[in-house]
């Protein structure tokens, strides 16, 4: 398969373009024009991709951090602020997206240790309790 | 963690469209001429290219610099990815040195003449050989391979080849 290999600053350059339309309001930098698309990661009890099937549990924007590390590009998602759970039950899966059936990524959920893609303290997500996440990272490829 | 395929390459899509590549948010890759540079050898690692360009790599002063063409990409959703592509194919190139063409970087910002890019990461100027370039680097070859740039022939001898084609994919 053909390969074509990003120069660091281009790079650089794409990481943040595509950052900032994966996340709710990046800052407009010169490497990149800002659009604000109101991205969301939402918490789910059901099984994972069956959005339909599925209880929406707590649903927060997404903020995005560029970094780099180790000669990699990377973007980390955070929440600002806490978000209340909308309803009681077992958190299982997430998603990163626009909307409930308009999304880009997705995960499972577990404790922390578990392996999962989102690690959190406890599953059991209590209708009303405040919730934050912080470091879902996503590494930008190095070639296309 | 997963990707939904058809939502991540929208995204990777329009996130190459927000680069400015003239520091002008009015300026997309596809609607803007890049320079494609051809070079011979080994194609070097991002890194590698990033410290080799001032003496091998930079178009004004590389040692390494076969031939420059110039022309601009237009893009498509082909169903599976989006598609980049070249609609008019540069009728000249500039020659610079013989030898065999095995690989280009592609230059998007190549006629920049004003600031681009974020201070934080150290600004590019083209010209400019103490600053990293804002490039892509792919394959060449001959029509009968499968080079994301194409030449007629790949031998570089007194002349720039016929340019044939340049075309590539964003995939998962």
């Amino acid at each position: 398969m053909a390969i074509l290999r990003l120069s660091t600053q281009m790079k650089k350059a794409w990481r943040q373009g595509f950052m900032n339309i994966t996340d709710y309001n990046s800052t407009q930098g010169n490497w990149a024009y800002n659009n604000n698309y109101d991205m969301f990661i939402t918490i789910w009890d059901g099984t994972i991709n069956d959005y339909s099937g599925s209880t929406k549990l707590l649903k927060m924007r997404t903020y995005g951090t560029a970094s780099t590390e180790s000669g990699e590009e990377l973007i980390t998602y955070n929440s600002s602020g806490t978000t209340a759970a909308t309803s009681n039950g077992t958190a299982t899966w997430f998603h990163i997206g626009v909307s409930d059936n308009n999304y880009w990524a997705y995960g499972t959920v577990g404790t922390d240790g578990s392996g999962a893609d989102l690690m959190i303290g406890t599953t059991t997500l209590v209708n009303g309790t405040e919730y934050n996440f912080s470091n879902i990272v996503f590494k930008f490829p190095s070639a296309i | 963690m997963n990707f939904v395929n058809t939502k991540y390459l929208e995204y990777l899509h329009t996130g190459l469209q927000y680069v400015r590549p003239m520091g002008n948010s009015s300026n997309t890759f596809w609607g803007h001429s890049s320079m494609i540079v051809i070079y011979g050898g080994t194609m070097p690692t991002a890194s590698a290219f990033d410290s080799g360009w001032a003496s091998l790599y930079e178009p004004v002063a590389g040692s390494e610099v076969l031939v420059k063409y110039t022309a601009t990409y237009s893009t498509h959703n082909s169903g599976s990815g989006y598609v980049y592509d070249i609609d008019t194919v540069p009728t000249s190139g500039t020659y610079v040195a013989d030898g065999t063409a095995t690989w280009a970087a592609i230059l998007p910002c190549y006629d920049a003449t004003s600031y681009v890019g974020d201070g934080t990461y150290g600004a590019y100027t083209w010209g400019n050989t103490s600053t990293n370039p804002i490039a892509m680097l792919c394959d060449v070859t001959a029509p009968s391979g499968t080079g994301l740039v194409q030449l007629s022939s790949t031998t570089v001898s007194s002349s720039a080849p016929t340019f044939y084609t340049s075309s590539f994919q964003t995939g998962v």
